[in-house]
């Protein structure tokens, strides 16, 4: 196995206490920081390169989002990194009792292409503040960031990469959506032309036919589809292709995976009732999403669905606040990060009570021949009572 | 935290397990909180079922098991194993209280606790015996203490789940850190000193499910401290609110306001209200199903999207 030895010498540089002093991970942040800094350019050039992503997005997810949890892990981590003292009971109010933040060791974050600097640089902030040791494996699609991340990213960080790892973080699936596409809006119009159901389509809908270039003109009298269009136009402008589905039917092919690419199909439902009801039929999805002014039906929405992240009245801008945890459920995932839940997934909560040597008298009762007597005291001592049991005569 | 639940408690508790079986449903709603007994062949047949969360307490190898179980259905896993907690004993120490709380610790239950101190590391070695020997007398079945024991013999190799105490020798803390650290992370770590930084040293050098300084299994006791193992020894904590935490998902919620649209401009690929208007004008023009008709208007679509392109591009 070609990673065997380079884990195991990861391992060893890891048993030998490098990362634990806080120092030595501010060090390292500090460095990723300057990373972002002097090669933004390049990252920008390798995102384009890698799936056309315009330098206006790429700054935003992949320089300004990251360094925004830099800043929030170098602002906390001193607080963080503190033992967490808890609340003790009776027996045990002499003792120190608090939960250590242990880092795991060696961590392997793997990556994927969509947002490739985003999606390694976030866990690796958090696994590093930790105290962790972490091999990046990029995602090989995204050629360009992975030789970028490859080849520069060692002279910052105190280098290591590359076997059995305590702690996994996985992210993404799918393939690349072409970029090579000529830029063209489509707007398509699927299933039959005049659909049967007429009666739960809105009247404004009607169907067209097929133009010269393949793609089906949609007339609408407006509403939903109608303005997506419009914008969709507008952005047909910026990247490939973006594609409207409408009338889309559950067993329609666009509904049965996730999509990744600029296809956005529309189902329509009766009312936000069946919309739930088609929500819950399905796994549960990463995020979901409610647009309404009356926010009891936002509220309505999130009470009775399930899903990694909600936003009301927008889209993916709860991934964009480092103090909200981002993670799925059921199928879209499980565990979370961003900001402190980076360094929490990243840590082992350690359980620890230390006792004073002190007092042997007080642990007598613990003690065989065990007694009635000594079972009632310790009862007595250890009993956490329910709230308002108790009655004033 | 609002779940269903099913209960498989263990077929080597029988009679518990009958008993947990026959009267939770008569206090708890059946339909959401039923018992499942069974042994190995209930057990795995069940395991292929999806569930949302599922924790289980028992060895390492199960633990895998219930695991590579679980990955089929991506569903998370809380897992209380076990492992080799030790225990070590500091020269700067009353011997007496130390040997009597660990005695405690290690022959309640028969030695049957998963965090029960599993094996002492000691500079007195031997030495300890006597002070120890005299406090397991109370204890019901067979105590045992081995001294001497050499890190490569058959009771250090796995946990030990019954009365048998084997005492290691070491020179220093420095070997007894050391010697832990070869191995798998615990589930428990036991230090026992009067010296406090020694106590502290040995804590954050170490790895392990849980800590208790000068005492053994206490930790356990206390709801506010969590719970659970790290590496072999487990994953995942519960106990008070750390249980609550467990079974529970933290969705994030963001609700904003669909008013001060103004205030999104910024984040909206450069274009103004007027381009979007453009669109929607050519878009929302009505046509009959004649092909001609519907050819002129691809084309002043078309015309209009260079248009716009070149003016405001």
């Amino acid at each position: 196995n070609p990673y065997a030895g380079l884990v195991s010498h990861l391992r060893a540089s890891w048993l030998s206490g490098k990362t634990r002093p806080m120092e030595y991970r501010v060090a390292q942040l500090e460095a990723l920081g300057r990373f972002l800094d002097d090669k933004k350019e390049e990252i920008l050039e390798a995102t384009e390169l890698d799936m056309g992503k315009p330098s206006f997005e790429a700054f935003f997810s992949e320089i300004l989002l990251c360094k925004n949890e830099l800043n929030v892990t170098l602002n906390n981590l001193c607080h963080w990194m503190k033992d967490e003292h808890v609340d003790k009971n009776l027996v045990m109010q002499l003792d120190s009792a608090f939960i250590r933040k242990d880092p795991y060791g060696v961590v392997l974050i793997i990556a994927p292409w969509n947002y490739p600097i985003h999606l390694f640089l976030v866990p690796l902030i958090g696994a590093i503040a930790a105290g962790n040791c972490a091999i990046i494996k990029p995602s090989e699609i995204s050629k360009n960031t992975e030789r970028l991340v490859a080849e520069t990213l060692s002279c910052y960080l105190d280098s290591v990469r590359s076997p059995s790892c305590p702690c996994l973080l996985f992210l993404g699936h799918g393939v690349p959506y072409p970029a090579s596409h000529p830029p063209a809006p489509h707007i398509i119009y699927v299933q039959n032309l005049l659909p049967p159901h007429s009666a739960s389509v809105p009247a404004s809908w009607d169907a067209v036919g097929e133009d010269r270039w393949g793609a089906y003109k949609c007339v609408l009298r407006g509403g939903v589809t109608s303005e997506l269009c419009a914008w969709l136009m507008l952005l047909g402008f910026l990247s490939a292709a973006p594609t409207v589905l409408a009338d889309v039917l559950p067993s329609d092919p666009a509904m049965q995976e996730e999509i990744f690419g600029p296809i956005l199909p529309i189902v329509v439902i009766a009312n936000m009732d069946e919309a739930i009801e088609f929500i819950n039929a399905r796994p549960r999805p990463l995020a979901i999403y409610a647009f309404s002014c009356d926010s009891k039906i936002v509220n309505q929405v999130l009470e009775r669905t399930s899903s990694g992240g909600f936003c009301g009245n927008d889209t993916l801008m709860q991934v964009t606040l480092t103090s909200l945890p981002f993670g799925g459920i059921g199928n879209s995932g499980l565990g979370k990060y961003h900001g402190k839940f980076t360094f929490d997934t990243f840590s082992h909560h350690r359980g620890c009570l230390h006792r004073n040597m002190g007092l042997e008298t007080l642990n007598t009762p613990r003690y065989p021949p065990y007694t009635q007597q000594k079972l009632g005291l310790l009862t007595s001592t250890f009993e956490v009572k329910r709230r308002g049991t108790c009655t004033l005569l | 935290a609002g779940n269903a639940v099913v209960v498989k408690p263990s077929e080597v508790s029988e009679n518990t397990a009958r008993l947990v079986a026959e009267l939770l449903p008569q206090y708890l709603d059946k339909d959401l909180y039923p018992v499942v007994t069974g042994g190995v062949p209930e057990t795995t047949e069940l395991l292929t079922q999806r569930f949302d969360h599922i924790l289980y307490t028992g060895n390492s190898s199960v633990g895998r098991i219930v695991m590579a179980a679980a990955a089929k259905h991506l569903t998370p896993v809380t897992l209380e194993l076990g492992g080799k907690s030790p225990c070590y004993i500091d020269k700067d120490c009353d011997l007496a209280v130390a040997c009597r709380r660990i005695t405690w610790g290690k022959y309640m239950n028969c030695g049957q606790t998963c965090i029960a101190p599993d094996y002492i590391l000691s500079c007195e070695g031997p030495g300890l015996c006597p002070a120890a020997a005299v406090l397991i007398l109370p204890f019901a079945s067979a105590p045992t203490i081995l001294t001497d024991v050499s890190p490569e013999s058959k009771v250090m190799e796995e946990e030990i789940f019954g009365p048998v105490l084997p005492i290691v020798t070491v020179k220093s803390v420095e070997e007894a850190i050391e010697f832990i650290n070869l191995r798998e992370k615990p589930l428990a770590l036991y230090v026992f000193s009067n010296n406090k930084q020694l106590i502290k040293r040995v804590i954050s050098e170490t790895s392990s499910g849980g800590v208790t300084g000068n005492d053994v299994i206490m930790h356990f006791f206390l709801s506010t401290l969590p719970f659970g193992g790290v590496g072999h020894s487990g994953m995942g904590a519960y106990h008070g609110k750390h249980s609550f935490e467990t079974f529970s998902h933290r969705r994030a919620c963001l609700i904003k306001d669909l008013k001060m649209e103004s205030t999104n401009k910024m984040r909206y690929p450069p274009g103004s209200q007027k381009k979007v208007d453009w669109a929607k004008f050519f878009l929302l023009k009505r046509f009959n199903k004649a092909r001609i008709g519907l050819f002129v208007l691809a084309l002043l679509g078309l015309v209009a999207a260079v248009m716009i392109k070149v003016s405001f591009g």
